[in-house]
């Protein structure tokens, strides 16, 4: 393809990676950048545009409109809502059945696109957490799953196998029942590793609720990430006055879902942590 | 990452088997100083004469209907005596609330005393009971 001046497209385009952008009027060799450069050098402007997901159902979502780059094909987009249906008898066949109390990944399916454009519900998937190890493919741009299925959203299922209703806003997604991620522990002053199990598989951002009962004296509640030296951001205080402190805070975990807590006095003051949300990770 | 249910009891007080933490732990976690499952063991030390033991992941376990049974290595319900913090806590309130409760006229009654009164006496008569109201109130028990 020939050099084009951005003036010269008369509509929306899909360019190919080696197009060229000019950045000036003149065609001037310096001034030359590909697109696939410009995608390398600005992954934020050309990854994706995230959709809006709406639970609907106990085996559906809406996925709303949006665009992602799809590593090895391009664009995909779809600029009205999707209804997916989760399970192999869904949308797409290659699903996982919905299985009980599991998070289930929404993903592009790779294997089902067939070239960059517009995009249906059968080139969505939906994979039991058991199965598959979302992970963030720096290279790639984004999370990514069975190796070139770009991960998308997630879903949890109740004890019944059910999809459990949730509410998104932006990259918060908040959970319609709360996970207990610890219960009313026993903590003193050296920091504990708290797993939270209210995360999805890729996620290491979580929205908690750290709650401090008084037992038998005052104490001050810290929390940090798993492996910090740092000594950690106050959250929650109680005393013989003020028996119970409970704050909602957004904590960043490592890999392993895990942060720290810890009390600043050793008594018999106890800690309980409930999972009411989770963030979409960068990429998502 | 394996997930485990455990439950700290007490073998003896308040009563054998009384659940005092529940929750859930990784226990393949390499210990480094801050694991959780370090944390409990240092509870073991902390809390004299309990024990740690643990059921798969989902165990329900409710410490105010059930205990550990070291007999059967089970989760059994709780005898009529079986009395936890939680629920003594409840049989303290509500024996220091209850001569209140015995002794509060009803407000129709109170209401009657209050027109029936004529002279200084009988209101000197009204204004003493409510200021025992009052003092058992503030006190929160009856003398």
């Amino acid at each position: 393809m020939a050099d084009t001046k951005i003036s010269d497209y008369a509509a929306l385009t899909v360019p190919a990676d080696t197009d060229l952008i000019v950045t000036a009027q003149e065609d001037v060799s310096n001034k030359k950048l590909t697109w696939a450069n410009l995608r390398l050098q600005a992954p934020w402007m050309t990854n994706y545009s995230r959709s809006k997901f709406t639970w609907v159902g106990t085996n559906t979502i809406t996925i709303g409109p949006g665009a992602y780059y799809l590593y090895g094909k391009g664009w995909c987009y779809w600029t009205s809502n999707i209804t997916f249906v989760l399970g192999s008898g869904g949308s797409n066949a290659g699903s996982s059945n919905l299985t009980a109390s599991e998070w289930h990944i929404i993903a592009i399916d790779y294997s089902s696109v067939s070239a960059a454009g517009v995009l249906i519900a059968a080139n969505f998937i939906n994979r039991a957490a058991s199965t598959v190890t979302p992970a963030y493919n720096g290279a790639k741009g984004g999370v990514y799953q069975d190796t070139d299925d770009r991960v998308i959203f997630a879903v949890k299922t109740d004890a019944s196998s059910q999809v459990m209703e949730s509410w998104q806003i932006g990259d918060l997604v908040l959970n319609s029942a709360v996970t207990i991620d610890m219960n009313s522990l026993d903590i003193d002053t050296t920091y504990t590793d708290v797993t939270l199990p209210s995360l999805p598989p890729f996620c290491t951002k979580g929205f908690e609720v750290i709650q401090l009962n008084y037992v038998h004296g005052s104490a001050n509640t810290y929390w940090r990430v798993n492996g910090s030296t740092a000594g950690g951001l106050w959250v929650a205080g109680v005393s013989s006055s003020a028996t119970r402190q409970a704050a909602t805070i957004p904590v960043r975990t490592d890999a392993n879902h895990i942060i720290e807590v810890k009390n600043d006095t050793a008594n018999s003051d106890t800690i309980t942590m409930y999972g009411v949300g989770w963030y979409l990770e960068e990429g998502m | 990452m394996s997930l485990k249910t455990y439950v700290f009891y007490q073998k003896a007080s308040p009563f054998p088997g009384w659940i005092r933490f529940i929750g859930q732990t990784d226990i393949s976690a390499i210990p480094d100083g801050s694991t959780f499952l370090e944390r409990l063991n240092a509870l073991k030390i902390k809390y004299p004469d309990s024990e740690l033991v643990f059921f798969p992941q989902g165990t329900i376990v409710d410490p105010e209907a059930m205990k550990y049974d070291e007999l059967t290595s089970s989760l059994i319900p709780l005898e009529p005596t079986d009395i936890t913090p939680e629920k003594q806590k409840l049989l303290d309130e509500t024996a220091k609330t209850q001569p209140i409760i015995n002794n509060m006229p009803s407000w129709e009654q109170v209401e009657t005393a209050v027109n029936n009164i004529t002279n200084l006496a009988d209101a000197k008569a009204f204004l003493l009971k409510l200021s025992l109201m009052a003092y058992w109130l503030a006190k929160n028990k009856a003398d």
